[in-house]
C-alpha cells in the first residue's frame, strides 16, 4: 500500500499524544490492561493503514475513539461468539474433536455469519438457517416450527433487511 | 436514459423495500410463474431494481459459501445461540461493512426488458399511461409497462410493441404505406382501423381487440393471415389464431383510466390489478373465487383497496407498501 511519506510521522505524533489517552479509555470499558493495551495498538495499527491524513484531523481524540469502540465491539461479538459455540459444544453428546486450526477458521466463520444475521433473535435465525441453509420453503418452515406462512416470511422480509443494511447502509 | 452508476452509490429506500419484499417471495419457494415474470418485469424496469437485487441476491451465497463448515449441528446451535453483546447496533453494523462485497452484478441478459423498455421510442413505467401522435397521425395510447418501437420507411409503418399494452387509432387514408404491428407472436395489419394489442407476458400470447375496421393477424410460425373483424377480439399464440368472439367493452376501458369487472374472478381483478401497482399484489387463494362487478378508476388503486374492503369479505394485508395481499377479513 502506498501513502504518504509524511503519514506515519503524523502517527507517530497522534501516538505519542494519546496512547496513554486510549489507553486509559479502553482500560475502562476492558478492566483489564494487556487486552486494553492490545486494543490501543491495534487502533493505531487501523490509523496507519486508513488512509486518513492525521495532521488533518480536527478531532483527534474522537477518530481514535470511534476506531478502538470498532474494535472493542468486533471483540465482543468475536466473545459472545465462542461463548455460544463452548456451550453447543458442550452440550454435544459425541463432540468432533476439531483441531485448533480447523476450530479456529469455524469460528471465523462463524463470526463472519454472526455479523450477517446481526440484530435477528434465536428463532429468526433458526428460520432464516432453515431457508437459506436447508433450502425448506417458508410453508415447510411453518409446518416444522408450528407458525404460520406469514410469521415466516415476516421473518425472512426483516432478516433480509439487515442483512442488506448491515452491509449497505 | 441514465446509465447504471458505480456500484456503491446509494440506492433509494423505496426501491431497496421493493427489492426485499420481492426477494424474499423469491426465496419462499412458493412462487407462481405469473408471480416470476412479473419479478423479472421488476428487476429490468431500471438499473437501480437491479442493482438493488443483485445486493440481496449475494446474501444466500454468502451462507452457501460457508455452508459446509455451518452444517453441523455444533456450528448451528452456536450460530442460532448467539446473544449480541449489549452495544450500539449502528457501530455493530458499520464495523462488519467490509465483509463479502457481492461480485455478481453482471446482467442477465444483454437485451433485458429494461434495456428494451429504456431503448424503446415510446415507453410507460408501472401505472403510466401515455398518448401520442404519430408523424402520419396515427395515434397511439400505452397502457402501463409498455415499450413500443416506431419504425416507419418509404414501404411500411411498422410499430414493434416489445411489451406492454397499445391502442391504436389510424385515420389517415391518404397514406398508402400499410400500418402493421409487430407483437412476439404475431404480425397485425391494420386495415382502416382502431384496435387494442396486449402482449401478454409468460408466452401467454397476444390479445387482440378490433373495435373498428379490421385486422389481417398472421401468427409469426404460421403462414396464413387471418381477419379478425370489428368487434371481435381473439388471442393469438405464434402458431395460430383462437376463434374470434364478441368484443369485451371492459378491454379498452383502461383507455378511459378505469378497469371493468362485470362478475370477475377477485383472483383475475387482482392480477389485472397487479399491472398498474408498484411492488408485489397477490391474492390470497381462499379469496380468489369471490366475485365483484364494478368499475374502477386507476389513478387511485388505495380507492380500489378501500372499495375492495367495504364490499367484499376481505381486508388488505401490507407487510410493506410494496407488498400487499388481499386475504380473509380476520
Amino acid at each position: 500500500m502506498d501513502m504518504p511519506k509524511s503519514l506515519p510521522r503524523d502517527v507517530e505524533l497522534l501516538y505519542l499524544e494519546y496512547n496513554g489517552w486510549l489507553r486509559n479509555w479502553l482500560r475502562k470499558r476492558l478492566g483489564e490492561s494487556a487486552d486494553a493495551d492490545d486494543l490501543a495498538q491495534d487502533t493505531f495499527v487501523r490509523v496507519i493503514r486508513s488512509r486518513q491524513s492525521v495532521s488533518e484531523l480536527r478531532q483527534p481524540l474522537a477518530y481514535l475513539a470511534t476506531i478502538a469502540n470498532g474494535l472493542l465491539v468486533n471483540r465482543w461479538r468475536r466473545q459472545a461468539v465462542e461463548r455460544a459455540y463452548a456451550e453447543a459444544l458442550a452440550a454435544q453428546p459425541e463432540a468432533l474433536a476439531l483441531s485448533a486450526e480447523e476450530q479456529y477458521l469455524l469460528i471465523e466463520t462463524l463470526v463472519e455469519v454472526d455479523a450477517l444475521l446481526h440484530g435477528l433473535g434465536p428463532r429468526a435465525r433458526e428460520i432464516f438457517l432453515l431457508s437459506q441453509l436447508d433450502g425448506l420453503t417458508y410453508k415447510q418452515i411453518a409446518v416444522q416450527l408450528g407458525l404460520s406462512v406469514d410469521q415466516v416470511q415476516k421473518s425472512m422480509s426483516k432478516a433480509f433487511a439487515l442483512c442488506y443494511a448491515s452491509q449497505y447502509e | 436514459m441514465s446509465l447504471p452508476g458505480p456500484e456503491h452509490s446509494p440506492i433509494a429506500p423505496a426501491v431497496r423495500d421493493q427489492a426485499i419484499a420481492w426477494f424474499t417471495l423469491a426465496q419462499s419457494g412458493d412462487m407462481t410463474p405469473d408471480e416470476h415474470h412479473a419479478l423479472q418485469q421488476w428487476r429490468q424496469a431500471a438499473p437501480d431494481h437491479e442493482r438493488a437485487w443483485q445486493r440481496l441476491a449475494g446474501i444466500p451465497l454468502q451462507l452457501q459459501q460457508r455452508a459446509r463448515q455451518l452444517n453441523t449441528p455444533v456450528a448451528r446451535a452456536a450460530l442460532q445461540q448467539t446473544r449480541a453483546p449489549n452495544a450500539n447496533r449502528r457501530q455493530l453494523l458499520k464495523a462488519f461493512v467490509g465483509f463479502g462485497l457481492i461480485g455478481a452484478t453482471a446482467w442477465e441478459s444483454r437485451d433485458s426488458l429494461w434495456l428494451q423498455g429504456a431503448l424503446a421510442d415510446y415507453h410507460t413505467g408501472t401505472g403510466e399511461r401515455r398518448h401520442h401522435t404519430l408523424a402520419d397521425g396515427t395515434q397511439v395510447w400505452l397502457n402501463t409497462r409498455t415499450a413500443l418501437d416506431v419504425r416507419y420507411s418509404a414501404s411500411q409503418r411498422l410499430l414493434v410493441l416489445r411489451q406492454g399494452e397499445l391502442d391504436i387509432l389510424s385515420t389517415n387514408q391518404r397514406d398508402t404505406r400499410p400500418l402493421i404491428v409487430d407483437t412476439a407472436e404475431a404480425r397485425l395489419r391494420a386495415l382502416g382501423t382502431r384496435f387494442n394489442v396486449r402482449s401478454e407476458p409468460n408466452g401467454h400470447g397476444t390479445l387482440l381487440a378490433v373495435s373498428s375496421g379490421q385486422v389481417a393477424a398472421r401468427p409469426v410460425a404460421a403462414g396464413i393471415e387471418q381477419l379478425i373483424p370489428s368487434g371481435q377480439q381473439t388471442r393469438i399464440d405464434q402458431y395460430g389464431v383462437a376463434p374470434p368472439h364478441p368484443l369485451d367493452q371492459s378491454t379498452t376501458a383502461w383507455i378511459d383510466g378505469f378497469i371493468v369487472a362485470q362478475r370477475m374472478r377477485l383472483g383475475d381483478f387482482i392480477a389485472e390489478l397487479s399491472r398498474y401497482h408498484v411492488g408485489i399484489l397477490r391474492c390470497d387463494p381462499a379469496v380468489a373465487n369471490l366475485y365483484l362487478t364494478g368499475s374502477f378508476p386507476l389513478n387511485n388503486i388505495e380507492q380500489i383497496f378501500a372499495l375492495l374492503e367495504k364490499s367484499l369479505p376481505v381486508q388488505l394485508q401490507r407487510r410493506t407498501p410494496y407488498w400487499i395481499t388481499v386475504t380473509t377479513r380476520a
